[in-house]
């Protein structure tokens, strides 16, 4: 191609113009799309950038995101490294500031791509996120980008079940900006899968084409598909303990905890990560806020890590116990106050102060809650007696425990006789009545929903068990097992093992 | 007057006895015989303050009887402190001198009998010159050397009687000794799990098996096993004759009948519900012979049967001082009677939903404010399900909504299944991808420190409490998000 005019055309040429009636056989598309990207490779990037020769105009305004996907991402890649150094990966032009045309096209393209046409351009696909995240950053704009490569994920994988490099830095991204809100539809979607290495043989037979309809998102965005960078063990777990600060801007105590416990469970081979050890150290002030008490470490995390969890933790757990003590004896917040005064250069360097400062004032309210297991009605008076920071101010009292059941904290009522506080009574409810109560229909609704989850659930333990089952090592120790099996056959009979051996061994047959 | 002795005493959180126990103290203690007569006089004498004088100058005297000089010491100790111009109080130290070298004199002849004994070899012999100097060491109150002589006499038993005869020493020492588990261990070797004997040489001991096996349980704090031992005491102990020391089956070298139906009365209503008290205290025909010595035990748990909680309560409340001056029971006495009125408050409310605080009040001989407290107490412990009325002062039992609780118990579990599915997932995948934390397990903690610089923790504190003001903290810091062991980043820096 001497003139570009005829590299316009090539350009254009996938996906076929004007569509076919009926739409390509997945082989078909899939032979096309691989062409079509080869070719995309041969092109300089100078050739890309230079526009239509004869005031054609610039190639991103002729060809159309949403259409030639493919060719659109690669023209923006050329602009964005920037005509002069040539395929120079990383590199980023001057001319993609914020704000700049350059900029809008690439959050207009991140909002028009054709999902399945990225998932054979994965690596530039990233490249592409990976350089607006790093403006966004380089600006001091962390939000700029937010929006932009949340949407990205989404059409990437909507389930969001897999996942990627994008997401840690999505997370990073919401975090700097306080964006907390805004991360919640990429956090909110469970993540099931890591992209792994998978036993190429024997996933190509069963998906051989990515653009195919996929049950999982696992099954296409792999570690050679480039959707993601390569992990590091780091990877996930600050995207989890990110994820549980996202959580904890919030005050969502129970998300932010699953987050956690996911970082701080995840497995070790010799010794926990300070990441883990960060994870767990928030994970013990956010039981108190959420639950107000400290259960014990979830069983899976192995002993070494837990003891250094243990270890590194020691004033978190101290406070916990204090916090504990104090809500169970009905004492009053002081000590849990010079506790926290004793640790303060803990929390600070933890950066934790703020986690600790709200705890302090969550003490109050599971006092409040702890009386509910005692008595089923109380005055005012007698609540600020037990509870109160000043036992004589019923009038605040009154006010903090009409703060609690309003915000549905607190599950009572409360009736007033007089205009007086002191006067007021409090009638704490059982889970069947009171204000918190939930109705059949609602008990109904709220069951079914989570008998759909676990269905969803279900389907993925399905997925991973496919998975697991194609793995590796998992058919290396079956053919070994058959090995095995046949250099023993016959001369030596069947141990009571080699029954066993063979068992699975059929198993294995069964399931390939 | 009180001494200032158990002003002490109190502060220290020993018991103090202020009433008159009901018993006479000649007569109590005419009961026992050898070595539990001191110890008994001994823990009267330093916890009433009203019998303190007359049972530690019996004490005293007892102690000279025998040649035991450190009981002797430590009884006159007790009462220089309580009564020091008291002509008893002073140390009578020719006595001392003399028993001390008779005390000498006889364990130096009887080791060196024993080592005759060894030297001619005749098994029979050797045994007798451990038991009878077990016997010594017993009565000068050496009991680890008395321990030590009895169980060296295994190896020279000949018959299933020596057994018998030196695990019967055994747990004597043993109870002296307040070894309880390895007295348990003792009785367990000469008795049968089922209560028939091992050996058919134990049967006319299996009184008092039961009773030492009882007295280690209560001793220990197992108060349904001691109450279900005491209970199960074959009845041929109950007509001993205690002041006849050659009635074999007398045991009041430890306990009497009387402490058997008490120990056991007091654990059984601690510990069983109404039908079993009746079931196997009350219709219980072996034990009957014991309650009948005691028939104050047996009308407190035929009230409480009958529910009428406020007299068994006041006859327990009237015996009191008894209890606690009893050298076994007082460390329990305050125990077991919590108990007895925790399940007395519990079978209470059992058929009311709600019932009013004056009315429980009543019921147990308190008043509408102590009985909150009670009441308060126990609610923390979940030993009683009920919740209170602070308002109406009325106590109310928690209802159970069924359909409500089944809904919320499968909605709790479903979702706790999946929390905990998707934990595991997560495990596996990341051992599927290769993800493991990797560590240099060489480096040991020291590298932890290092690594808080390479990592700036992240910008938590910002929630809520703190002005979102603040310029943000460096981030760059996560890129370098070291290992905490890993030593690497050490070696940098």
């Amino acid at each position: 191609m001497s003139t570009m005019e005829g590299g316009l055309q090539q350009l254009l040429a996938f996906p076929p113009y004007p569509m076919p009636a009926t739409p390509l056989p997945d082989s078909e598309y899939d032979k096309q799309i691989k062409a079509h990207i080869q070719y995309l490779n041969t092109i300089p990037a100078s050739k890309l950038t230079n526009g239509v020769p004869n005031g054609g105009g610039d190639l991103l305004d002729i060809v159309d995101p949403s259409v030639n996907t493919t060719s659109y991402l690669y023209i923006l890649l050329a602009y964005i490294s920037g005509s002069s150094s040539k395929q120079k990966l990383g590199a980023v032009s001057d001319s993609f500031a914020l704000g700049s045309p350059l900029w809008h096209k690439s959050l207009e393209f991140m909002d028009r791509f054709d999902p399945i046409q990225v998932r054979y351009a994965g690596n530039e696909f990233r490249r592409l996120v990976e350089a607006v995240a790093s403006r966004a950053r380089t600006f001091s704009q962390p939000f700029a980008a937010v929006p932009a490569i949340r949407t990205a994920i989404l059409r990437v994988d909507h389930s969001g079940a897999t996942f990627t490099s994008t997401h840690l830095i999505f997370a990073r991204l919401c975090l700097e900006a306080r964006a907390y809100t805004d991360a919640l539809p990429v956090l909110d979607e469970i993540i099931y899968y890591l992209p792994c290495a998978t036993n190429k043989g024997a996933e190509n037979n069963m998906f051989p084409y990515l653009n195919s309809k996929h049950e999982s998102s696992s099954t296409y965005i792999t570690q050679e598909s480039g959707l993601s960078a390569k992990l590091d063990y780091r990877d996930h777990l600050q995207y989890f303990l990110f994820g549980a600060m996202l959580y904890m801007g919030l005050k969502e105590w129970k998300k932010a905890l699953l987050f956690l416990e996911i970082a701080m469970t995840s497995p070790v081979t010799n010794n926990a990560s300070k990441i883990q050890v960060e994870a767990y150290k928030k994970w013990v002030l956010v039981s108190l806020l959420y639950k107000g008490s400290l259960p014990s470490m979830p069983k899976t995390i192995s002993s070494v890590a837990a003891k250094q969890y243990s270890v590194v933790g020691r004033p978190y757990e101290g406070l916990a116990a204090v916090f504990m003590a104090g809500i169970k004896e009905e004492e009053g917040v002081q000590r849990l106050i010079e506790e926290a005064r004793v640790g303060a250069q803990f929390w600070s360097h933890d950066s934790n102060a703020g986690l600790v400062s709200q705890v302090i004032e969550a003490y109050r309210k599971f006092s409040i809650l702890e009386l509910e297991k005692t008595y089923c009605a109380l005055t005012i008076t007698e609540i600020a007696r037990y509870t109160s920071p000043d036992p004589y101010d019923y009038a605040e009292t009154g006010q903090y425990v009409v703060h609690l059941i309003s915000s549905r904290q607190l599950n009572a009522t409360i009736s007033e006789p007089t205009q007086d506080p002191a006067t007021w009574i409090i009638r704490f409810s059982d889970s069947a009545s009171g204000p918190l109560a939930r109705s059949e229909e609602q008990q109904y609704e709220a069951l079914s929903k989570q008998t759909r989850k676990v269905k969803a659930l279900t389907d993925h333990i399905k997925e991973i068990d496919r998975k697991l089952s194609l793995s590796k090592d998992l058919l290396a120790d079956a053919k070994r097992r058959k090995k095995e099996k046949n250099e023993q056959g016959g001369n030596e009979g069947e141990t009571v093992w080699g029954r066993d051996g063979f068992d699975q061994d059929e198993d294995m047959m069964a399931d390939m | 007057m009180e001494p200032s002795y158990f002003v002490q005493a109190r502060r220290a959180g020993r018991v103090v006895v202020e009433e008159p126990p009901k018993f006479d103290l000649d007569d109590y203690i005419s009961k026992y015989k050898g070595r539990t007569r001191f110890d008994r006089l001994s823990l009267i004498g330093t916890s009433s303050s009203y019998l303190c004088l007359e049972a530690l100058k019996a004490a005293i005297a007892e102690a000279k009887q025998g040649s035991d000089v450190g009981r002797y010491e430590s009884a006159v100790s007790s009462l220089r402190e309580i009564s020091p111009t008291d002509p008893d109080a002073i140390l009578d130290a020719a006595w001392v001198g003399t028993t001390k070298a008779q005390v000498k004199r006889n364990t130096d002849t009887l080791e060196l009998e024993l080592k005759t004994y060894k030297n001619n070899l005749i098994k029979e012999s050797i045994r007798m010159g451990y038991d009878d100097l077990g016997n010594h060491y017993h009565r000068i109150g050496d009991l680890s050397k008395a321990n030590k002589a009895y169980s060296q006499m295994r190896e020279f038993c000949t018959t299933n009687s020596h057994i018998v005869i030196m695990n019967m020493h055994l747990i004597n020492v043993c109870i002296d000794q307040r070894s309880w588990f390895a007295a348990q261990n003792h009785i367990q070797r000469i008795r049968g799990a089922t209560g028939g004997q091992k050996f058919p040489e134990a049967e006319k001991n299996s009184a008092k098996l039961a009773a030492a096996h009882g007295l280690a349980s209560l001793a220990s704090g197992n108060y349904r096993d001691a109450a279900i031992d005491f209970i199960g005491t074959d009845p041929r102990m109950s007509q001993a004759k205690l002041d006849d020391p050659t009635d074999e089956e007398a045991y009041n070298e430890v306990l009497t009948p009387s402490d058997i139906a008490i120990y056991g009365g007091l654990c059984a209503l601690a510990t069983m519900e109404r039908g079993e008290l009746q079931e196997r205290v009350l219709n219980n025909t072996d034990f009957r012979n014991y309650l009948e010595l005691e028939p104050h035990i047996r009308r407190a748990i035929t009230y409480f049967v009958s529910s009428k909680y406020s007299p068994c309560l006041q006859i327990l409340d009237s015996y009191k001082a008894d209890y606690l001056l009893d050298i076994y029971l007082q460390p329990h006495f305050q125990n077991l009677y919590h108990d007895i009125r925790c399940k007395a408050i519990r079978d209470c409310l059992a058929p009311f939903s709600c019932i009013t605080m004056s009315a429980l009040a009543k019921i147990f001989n308190s008043d509408e404010e102590a009985i909150m407290l009670e009441i308060q107490q126990m609610i923390k412990r979940e030993q009683i399900n009920a919740r209170i009325n602070s308002v109406d002062r009325v106590l109310y039992t928690k209802q159970k909504n069924g359909r409500v609780n089944v809904f919320d118990t499968a909605l709790a579990a479903a979702k706790e299944y999946e929390r905990t599915s998707h934990l595991r997932i997560m495990r596996m995948q990341v051992i599927n991808a290769g993800l493991e934390v990797k560590g240099d397990s060489g480096r040991g903690q020291r590298g932890g420190g290092n690594i808080n610089q390479e990592w700036a923790p992240p910008p938590s504190s910002s929630y809520e409490s703190r002005g979102t003001t603040g310029s943000g903290p460096q981030h760059g810091g996560y890129n370098g998000a070291g290992d905490l062991m890993d030593g690497k980043s050490g070696t940098r820096g």
